[in-house]
Parts: structure tokens; C-alpha cells; sequence
């Protein structure tokens, strides 16, 4: 609401989400005019992850990304203290703080778009495979907040760390691409420690039937571990919090 | 019945020193060095319903670091507090409903929006019925005299309009305690005025104790009967305020008004001259010679008038912090 005040902000940052789409697009056509896969994925496949990794970025912006970007501000300028205050649970209150406008419009738009864009496929998703990558792209998106949280929650003793969205965002661009182009080591690290594969390999493959649901199964334990890990951590930096001067 | 117990609370910072320029900058990349702030450095005191206390101090005394101890910003170094028999640092919602602090030099209400809208805010997060919400919010827009602002953006409020929304956005839930850090630092005097006056009804009409500290000596004597001052971390002083004048005034004024031009070396004998501009003169006089210092003005000079004053409480405590006389 408080975005809506300034409209012509919000009608830039849209037409400026979607050219860097365009962008997005546009890179992976060039790609595929050199080569004809990508770790075994065709030119369809890589722009569906594309689209996917898109949304999935629109969801962490307008979302979360905004809200772990402002932290260090409210513990540098001790406006944490406002906060602290609420009879409310404090990690929910700053984490949802704020919501991003600007990535409303590309959400919709894709939101429309991927069924239209999978409905061209040779693979036709079924419901339950609909489901089954909705419930990966979500338990992505519970990943990846808890992993930017605790790098978020260092500010109690870093307090100006630096820009963590631009940070996430680079981390997330990973997705771009298929998560097997990685081997051995650095595979494993992209499924179960930094897991990019959830925010559009393994939702992608869902949809066409690639994968059944063995990987959400993973995702919910990873979501757990890491949920657990943040809070205690969390709970822990809050002791460290000094405030600022009257 | 006490609402909050403070015993032995102490909070202490560490803090790293920087030289200044480039060079201090490149060393501080590398190496600091850090020093430990006591804040609060033991402090023990009690404050019971309704009261409405006064906590003074110079610059950075330990006032506001002591007001975020007891409403659980920070956790102390050692010590122990009891708000409402909460431990404040658990933050448990429940007694996190039952106060509210506000603090002149930070907002609380979103800078883009109109105050109602963080109003409506606050009652979802405090939970307050609909109906209670809306007498609260009448009383308070009526007390404050608002009604004409609500639904304009906050940043283009005066700041005295913008305290007054923050007052009634902490006030909203109506609280039982009442932490106010400087609530009228930056305003002018009719606005001063006005929240004096405010804070002064709202503990009168809903029982609330408020625990105030400010700058301004006007606030303390006009609100509270009951004075703490704090100094480097630590209680100097705590008990009414008529007993920093009985306890530190070492002298009274004696305001005179002359009746014939008189030689001001001569008076200048008699005690120090705080001002002199004929007719009048005010003479700073040591408390126990004062009765003697009158009858020699009575006899040796032409009296048209004569007063004997206590010194102001702030040049008291002005003395007090910069004298240190706490004895």
C-alpha cells in the first residue's frame, strides 16, 4: 500500500522487471543457436526452467528479499527497538514487513504463461504433477528464506553486511540453469547445502514427469533442518542486539 | 504495590575506539581497539502503580538504556527486573500489551502513510476489540486534538502532530505502564505545554504509571512528584522533588527591588550578584546566612521590596551534574 502512494515508481520497476526477462530469453535463444542442449535439456525445457527460475525470483522479491534487505537498516538505525516492542512473533514481523509491488505485474504475466508455455509440450503434467512442482517451488522458496535469514542475522554483529539482495539474487541466477550441468561434489552442494535445484530444476521436472515425490520429501527435511537451525540462531543473535543511542 | 523491580541491573557495552582521517580508517580494518561503556552500572529501584516518576540525567547517564532494560530491548549485562512480575527480556507477548514506550527521537508510524493507517495496524497486532478501539481512538483524537490529521501522510504532519499520533498509536492498547523517552524534545513551548498537560490527564484518568525522562526540567516539575537521577550508569538521587531542593540548593535567591539608585559594589558585599538592573536585583545568598543577608539589605539599603526564593530546580541539577556534588 505504502508502494501504491508512488505510482510512477511502480510503472517503471514493472517495465524494467520485464525487459530484464526479455533479457533472460533473449540469452537463452542465443545459447541454443550454438548448441542443441544443455546437460541434456532442450531448448524448451531450459526456457520453461527460465520462466520457473523467473517466477520464483519474482516470489523471493516480492516476498521476502525486500524485507531480509531492510534489516540492516533497522538494526543499524536501531529501529529494531519499534519492532521489539509488538506483541507479535519478531522474526514473522520483519520478514513480512514489507511487500514488493513492482514484481506483482511479472508474476501475474507468468503466472498465466507457464501453463500456456507447458501446454505446448510433448508432455502433458497431470494435476498430481502440478501439485508435486508446486509443492518443491514452495518448499524452495521456505529454503531460501531461511538460508538468506541467517546470513540476515549476522547483521547483529556486522550490522551493515551489505547489499543481501543483490547477493540472493546472484545466488538464485544459478537456477537458470539446470542443476546437472554441475558434477560430483558440486552437484550435491546445489541439491542439499546451497539447493538452487529446488528453485526451478526439480519443479520442472515434475512437471514433465521426470521426478515423482522422493524430492519433496527431501525438500521437507532440508526445510526442516534449516528451520530449526535459523531460529536457534536467530534467538541467539537477539541477546547481541545494543540498540542505538537516544 | 510495586509494577516494576529493578535489583542490581547493570548493562555494559563494548565499544571499539576509531582514530579519525584515512590512515585511522585502514587501522581500524585491521585491528580494533575496544573499550567496555557501563550504561547502567548497578542501579536498584522500585516504581509502583499509578506513580508518575521522573528520570533524569546528563547525557548519556543511562536513562534511556535503562528504559530499554525494563521493556525488554535489550538484554542487561547482570541483574534482575520485574514489569507486571514479567521478566521484560522474555518479551511474552502478554506483558508486552500491557505497556507501551515511546520515544521522542524515533517513529513508529510508517512515513508514507496516513497515522490511521498504522493505527488500524497497531490494533490488529495488540489485538484490541473493535469497539474499544474506537472509543480509545476517539478519546485520545479528542485529548490530542487531531481529528483533522489521521488521514494525511505522516511525513507531512509538523512534529508536533506527529507526536501527538505517536502518543496515541502507543496508546492505543491501552497500557497499564507507560515508558516516555523525551517525548518533547524538539517541540515548542504551546506544544510542550499541550503534552504535559495530555500525559498529566492520562495518568489522572486511567491510573497508568508513567516513567518519564527528559531534558526539560519543565516536564519533571510539572509532572512528577517523584524524581530518579542517574549519572554514569548509577542512582544518585531518588525521592521527591522538593527534597533536591532541601538535600542540594546550598543557597537562595533574594529578588529586590530598590527604591533610590544604590552602589552595586556595595551590594556585591552582601552576596553574589546574579543580576542587577535598577530597580530590581537578584543575590544568590548561602542557605544558612540568608535571614542574616535580608536584615542587613533591610537595614543598610532603600528596600521597596524584598523576596526570598528557592534556587530553580534546574540550575540545582545543572550544578549538581556538571559540580557533581552528590553528596
Amino acid at each position: 500500500m505504502r508502494d501504491w502512494e508512488f505510482r510512477f515508481n511502480v510503472l517503471i520497476w514493472a517495465v524494467m522487471n520485464f525487459s530484464w526477462f526479455g533479457l533472460m530469453l533473449a540469452s537463452v535463444h542465443l545459447v541454443f543457436g550454438q548448441v542443441e542442449a544443455i546437460a541434456g535439456w532442450n531448448r524448451d525445457e531450459v526456457l520453461l526452467l527460465v520462466l520457473v527460475q523467473a517466477l520464483f525470483l519474482d516470489f523471493l522479491w516480492a516476498f521476502i528479499l525486500l524485507n531480509l534487505s531492510k534489516f540492516s537498516r533497522l538494526v543499524r538505525r536501531g529501529d529494531l527497538d519499534l519492532a521489539l516492542l509488538k506483541p507479535i512473533n519478531l522474526r514473522f514481523l520483519v520478514s513480512t514487513r514489507y511487500f514488493d509491488n513492482d514484481h506483482y505485474p511479472r508474476m501475474i504475466f507468468l503466472f498465466f504463461l507457464i501453463p500456456r508455455f507447458v501446454g505446448r509440450l510433448a508432455v502433458q503434467p497431470t494435476i498430481f504433477a502440478w501439485l508435486n512442482a508446486g509443492l518443491l517451488f514452495g518448499l524452495g522458496l521456505f529454503i531460501f528464506y531461511n538460508l538468506f535469514f541467517m546470513i540476515t542475522t549476522t547483521n547483529f554483529w556486522f550490522t551493515n553486511l551489505f547489499n543481501l539482495g543483490d547477493f540472493c539474487s546472484e545466488v538464485i541466477d544459478v537456477g537458470r540453469a539446470p542443476v546437472y550441468i554441475f558434477k560430483n561434489q558440486a552437484r550435491i552442494i546445489f541439491i542439499y547445502f546451497i539447493p538452487t535445484a529446488f528453485i526451478s530444476t526439480f519443479p520442472v521436472q515434475a512437471l514433465l514427469g521426470q521426478i515423482g515425490s522422493e524430492m519433496v520429501l527431501v525438500g521437507m527435511i532440508i526445510s526442516l533442518v534449516l528451520l530449526i537451525v535459523s531460529q536457534a540462531f536467530w534467538r541467539f543473535a537477539l541477546r547481541h542486539y545494543t540498540s542505538t543511542g537516544s | 504495590m510495586s509494577l516494576i523491580k529493578v535489583k542490581n541491573l547493570k548493562k555494559h557495552y563494548q565499544v571499539h575506539e576509531k582514530e579519525p582521517g584515512f590512515l585511522g580508517s585502514l587501522k581500524s580494518l585491521v585491528s580494533r581497539k575496544y573499550k567496555t561503556v557501563k550504561a547502567v552500572d548497578d542501579i536498584s529501584f522500585t516504581i509502583d502503580e499509578g506513580e508518575l516518576v521522573g528520570f533524569i540525567g546528563p547525557n548519556g547517564a543511562g536513562k534511556t538504556t535503562t528504559l530499554k532494560c525494563l521493556s525488554g530491548l535489550l538484554y542487561p549485562t547482570g541483574g534482575e527486573v520485574s514489569v507486571l512480575d514479567y521478566n521484560p527480556w522474555e518479551r511474552k507477548p502478554e506483558l508486552q500489551k500491557q505497556f507501551a514506550l515511546v520515544m521522542g527521537q524515533k517513529n513508529q508510524l510508517w512515513w508514507d502513510l496516513p497515522a490511521l493507517e498504522s493505527f488500524v495496524l497497531n490494533k490488529e497486532i495488540y489485538e484490541v476489540p473493535d469497539k474499544k478501539y474506537q472509543e480509545t481512538l476517539a478519546d485520545l483524537t479528542r485529548l490530542l486534538d487531531v481529528k483533522d490529521i489521521l488521514k494525511i501522510q505522516v511525513r507531512k504532519l509538523s512534529l508536533g502532530q506527529r507526536m501527538k499520533c505517536e502518543l496515541i498509536a502507543a496508546l492505543l492498547h491501552s497500557p497499564k505502564i507507560l515508558f516516555l523517552d523525551e517525548p518533547t524534545i524538539g517541540l515548542d513551548v504551546v506544544m510542550q505545554k499541550k503534552m504535559r498537560d495530555f500525559i498529566k490527564s492520562y495518568n489522572r484518568k486511567y491510573g497508568s504509571t508513567v516513567i518519564l525522562t527528559s531534558y526539560y526540567m519543565g516536564d519533571v516539575q510539572e509532572l512528577c512528584k517523584r524524581v530518579i537521577i542517574i549519572d554514569k550508569g548509577k542512582i544518585v538521587f531518588d525521592g521527591e522533588l522538593s527534597e533536591i531542593v532541601e538535600k542540594y540548593a546550598d543557597h537562595k535567591l533574594l529578588s529586590v527591588v530598590f527604591a533610590k539608585e544604590i552602589d552595586p559594589k556595595k551590594l556585591a558585599a552582601i552576596g553574589e550578584i546574579k543580576s542587577y538592573d535598577f530597580p530590581k536585583a537578584t543575590l544568590s545568598i548561602k542557605r544558612e546566612a540568608t535571614s542574616v543577608a535580608a536584615a542587613q539589605l533591610l537595614q543598610e539599603f532603600p528596600v521597596a521590596d524584598l523576596n526570598v526564593e528557592e534556587a530553580p530546580i534546574d540550575e540545582i541539577i545543572r550544578e549538581l551534574f556538571t559540580g557533581k556534588n552528590y553528596a
